[in-house]
């Protein structure tokens, strides 16, 4: 690295933006997390079965995200009023080496932080960042070192609307993801909005609004590991977007590439984005220098998709109530029978 | 030019908080900046980068909200508008203008000095217009003159619309009436950020007014003696307060912790006409109170009366501006009191809670209705309270934040008890809800306690009136910019 670039990359990484502490072990692609309306269900995978482990109350989960370094699952409560309050909360499990969960807290969010559906944490494992659909916000959080979360560092609340009354009367933060210099990028369903978040200043700022084609609606975002490009999935018009992007300095330029889709997963290891199209998933090879999307592979589907999970070397997909698991490895498509309304799924 | 504040300015500390020391709680719940408006295109302004920046407003005129609403705001920005204060006349067409910002003391002066006029309170001195009027605003005038947002002709109001611009409105009763209606009594804070209020006409200042005080000693003050008291306190406001020569007489029982020795009934009484020429309604009304007075030892000679001028009554119930932690309840009260409630209250006034005094603790009840119980009022304003005689404030004071959690639990079981007895409507335990005995409580006076309950909204802004301002609100703003822990949500 050239000194003026190491200097461009410390003036702009924010504040107290951690060292990685060395990895705790986790056990893996063994146990398997499913959210309904009141409860959390835990698994144990054996030879593919899915046994069950455990039920443990959890009031409206939408999102299972674990800790990168301890182990601990943070799960967001996808409510409009918590004690009385109009936000909603994550609450905070310690995952035992046999997968069981156990309760350590339940904080809430800022006023107006409703129905959240996301939770990012930075890859130094310092920092969550919850957005939050209902209210059209976004909230930091402290974790410290055994994982639990602490004050409320900073809220952005964004203003706007789209083209859809029904869909954009105002803004819906879908989903956050951190990229790998500590900016957060997210998608504004209700603004058809980018947002390019920063926690320089020890607080959250919004950094950059990229307002994307009107009515796409986007939902789901990545970041290649590169640092060089956002994809983007869009609910409304249906569509996969590949945008450049400076990590560094947190902005994202004009579009390279789009293609159809209705829902997207990432695959950070093996770059691959998996798009779900007219019944069919779509394996791409994402390229980290040009920001192309190579297809690999087209895969026919029993279903429309209602969830996908990236895992380890599979991916779990949801068709409505029903569950399925995809290797990534010969593609095959098992059909897992835990016969639950489920919300969100995870697998360890 | 707005000043801005930030935590490394030495201002930071004193502006970041208002009157209750209690808030913020802690130092994460801090807004980031102060925003200091010098006037309404500041405000403008400063609102709009505020929105831009993706910051939460929160707006401060007087800073007296009794609850966090305004300074629990991680990150986010206080605009204080505290100097929009100006207090005129337009002489083109009479209309009396009063910014946000402006303190009441200082309003009652000005308009008194300039125009002999003033608006319907005459306490408070150092709470902002803003939250005041947008909240109703109840003062020892209103009995005779109605709550300040009865007088209201306008609003100038800024709010943000569903593409994140600031939008000046003015609201009156032919354009944007349901926001005007609104902003007549749903509290600040839900709709947008109020730069001023217009009025067409305001009552005539008093020439003089009565003054006198009844003081009761708590040495010789049984459960019974108490519930006396009380009975005659509220029958009289139920029945013969309710009667148009008695609309000028504002009455206080206030009555304090037993630690602090005694208690009192203040008076302050003028005749329609605004003088003091006849005042047998206030001697009839001392009266009843005599046989149980310290000064006069239960005998007949009667408590003295004293006169003066409007302005100075004013300036000698201003209040001072000290700031203190504090915990406050509200109801409004259709009847008087039961000997149950009675007994409940003579509870918790003699009783000690260890680790903490409370010999600033009060249970004050104000006498109401009289012009503010004028049925039209119901559909020209948003406060729905048409109907009470009587508007209860419960509050304690105390000076340590080791002291938060007893006092606040001394009154939070007070005011539960006091709402779980024979009156109680099994549904509503707990609470002053809805009923032939009560109307809910006072958006001025919030308390958070009230959350537990979700029947909360229909507690301070109407059953019926509710939705009506949800409306509102997802109208004029859609993107829930304006809110805090009891504002109207969308």
């Amino acid at each position: 690295m050239y000194r003026r670039e190491f200097l461009k990359m410390a003036a702009l990484a924010p504040v107290g933006f951690r060292v990685a502490p060395l990895p705790a072990s986790i056990p893996s692609e063994r146990h398997a997390y499913l959210g309904t309306s009141e409860a959390i269900h835990v698994f144990a995978i054996e030879k593919e079965k899915w046994i069950p482990l455990q039920e443990v109350a959890c009031e409206a989960p939408s999102c299972f995200v674990l800790h990168p370094f301890v182990p601990i699952l943070y799960v967001a409560n996808e409510l409009q009023e918590f004690q009385g309050l109009p936000c909603g909360s994550v609450t905070v499990f310690a995952i035992g080496r046999d997968g069981h969960l156990s309760l350590l807290q339940r904080v809430r969010l800022s006023l107006s932080a409703t129905l959240p559906r996301s939770i990012a944490i930075s890859p130094d494992g310092a920092y969550a960042v919850v957005s939050a659909y209902g209210g059209g916000s976004y909230n930091l959080f402290d974790i410290d070192r055994k994982g639990l979360l602490g004050c409320i560092r900073g809220v952005v609340k964004e203003t706007g609307s789209g083209v859809d009354l029904a869909q954009q009367e105002s803004s819906h933060p879908q989903h956050a993801c951190f990229d790998n210099s500590g900016h957060i990028v997210a998608a504004d369903l209700g603004t058809d909005r980018i947002h390019v978040l920063s926690t320089s200043g020890g607080t959250l700022n919004l950094h950059q609004r990229y307002q994307m084609a009107s009515g796409a609606g986007p939902s789901t975002i990545a970041v290649h590991p590169t640092g060089s490009f956002v994809a983007v999935s869009n609910r409304l018009n249906e569509s996969i977007c590949v945008y450049p992007y400076d990590s560094l300095r947190g902005t994202v330029g004009e579009l390279r590439e789009s293609l159809l889709g209705r829902a997207m997963a990432f695959h950070q290891r093996r770059s691959m984005l998996m798009v779900e199209r007219e019944k069919s998933l779509d394996l791409y090879l994402w390229h980290g220098n040009t920001g192309q999307l190579r297809l690999l592979n087209s895969v026919s589907l029993p279903g429309t998709v209602t969830s996908m999970v990236s895992g380890h070397n599979s991916i779990l997909l949801g068709f409505g109530n029903e569950l399925a698991c995809m290797s990534l490895d010969d593609l095959s498509l098992r059909h897992i029978p835990v016969d639950l309304p489920f919300r969100c799924v995870l697998r360890t | 030019m707005t000043v801005t504040v930030t935590r490394k300015d030495p201002r930071y500390p004193a502006l970041r908080r208002g009157h209750n020391l209690r808030w913020p709680l802690q130092d994460a719940d801090a807004a980031q900046r102060i925003l200091l408006c010098e006037d309404a295109e500041d405000a403008e302004i400063a609102l709009q980068q505020v929105v831009t920046a993706g910051l939460r407003p929160t707006v401060r005129s007087g800073g007296h909200c009794y609850e966090d609403f305004v300074v629990n705001n991680p990150g986010g920005a206080i605009l204080d508008v505290s100097a929009l204060s100006r207090v005129d006349r337009d002489a083109s067409n009479g209309t009396f203008h009063l910014g946000s910002g402006v303190q009441l003391w200082n309003g009652y002066e000005a308009l008194y000095k300039r125009y002999g006029v003033t608006l319907p309170g005459g306490v408070c001195g150092t709470v902002g217009a803003g939250g005041h009027i947008s909240g109703g605003g109840y003062g020892p005038l209103s009995r005779l003159h109605g709550l300040s947002c009865d007088w209201v002709t306008a609003v100038n109001i800024l709010t943000v619309d569903r593409h994140g611009k600031v939008v000046p409105i003015r609201a009156d009763a032919q354009n944007h009436p349901d926001l005007f209606r609104a902003c007549r009594g749903a509290g600040g804070a839900s709709f947008g950020l109020i730069t001023d209020f217009e009025f067409a006409t305001l009552p005539v200042a008093p020439r003089e007014v009565a003054l006198a005080r009844v003081f009761f000693s708590w040495n010789d003050t049984t459960v019974e003696r108490l519930t006396g008291i009380l009975m005659t306190f509220g029958q009289y406001w139920e029945s013969r307060g309710q009667e148009r020569d008695t609309w000028g007489m504002y009455s206080v029982l206030e009555l304090s912790h037993r630690s602090a020795g005694q208690f009192s009934v203040s008076v302050q009484f003028c005749n329609p006409d605004g003088t003091c020429r006849d005042l047998r309604v206030m001697w009839e009304y001392l009266d009843l109170f005599s046989q149980w007075s310290s000064e006069t030892g239960g005998s007949t000679s009667r408590p003295s009366i004293k006169q003066s001028d409007w302005l100075n009554a004013c300036a000698m119930s201003a209040g001072n501006a000290v700031n203190r932690r504090g915990k406050y309840k509200s109801t409004r009260m259709r009847r008087g009191f039961t000997p149950a409630e009675a007994a409940t209250i003579y509870k918790y006034l003699t009783k000690d809670v260890e680790g903490t005094s409370l010999h600033e603790a009060s249970f004050d009840a104000h006498s109401y209705g009289g012009a503010v119980n004028r049925k039209e009022r119901l559909e020209q304003t948003a406060v729905p309270q048409r109907d009470s005689i009587i508007k209860l404030q419960p509050l304690t004071y105390w000076e340590k934040p080791e002291e938060d959690a007893a006092q606040t639990k001394w009154l939070a079981q007070f005011y539960e008890e006091l709402y779980s007895g024979p009156n109680a409507d099994p549904q509503h335990a707990g609470t002053p809800y809805w009923s032939k005995h009560y109307e809910g409580c006072y958006i001025n006076y919030p308390d958070a306690d009230m959350l537990q309950y979700n029947y909360w909204p229909q507690l301070y802004y109407g059953e019926s009136n509710y939705a009506f301002l949800q409306t509102v609100k997802r109208r004029y703003d859609p993107n829930n910019v304006f809110h805090h822990a009891m504002s109207v949500r969308p």
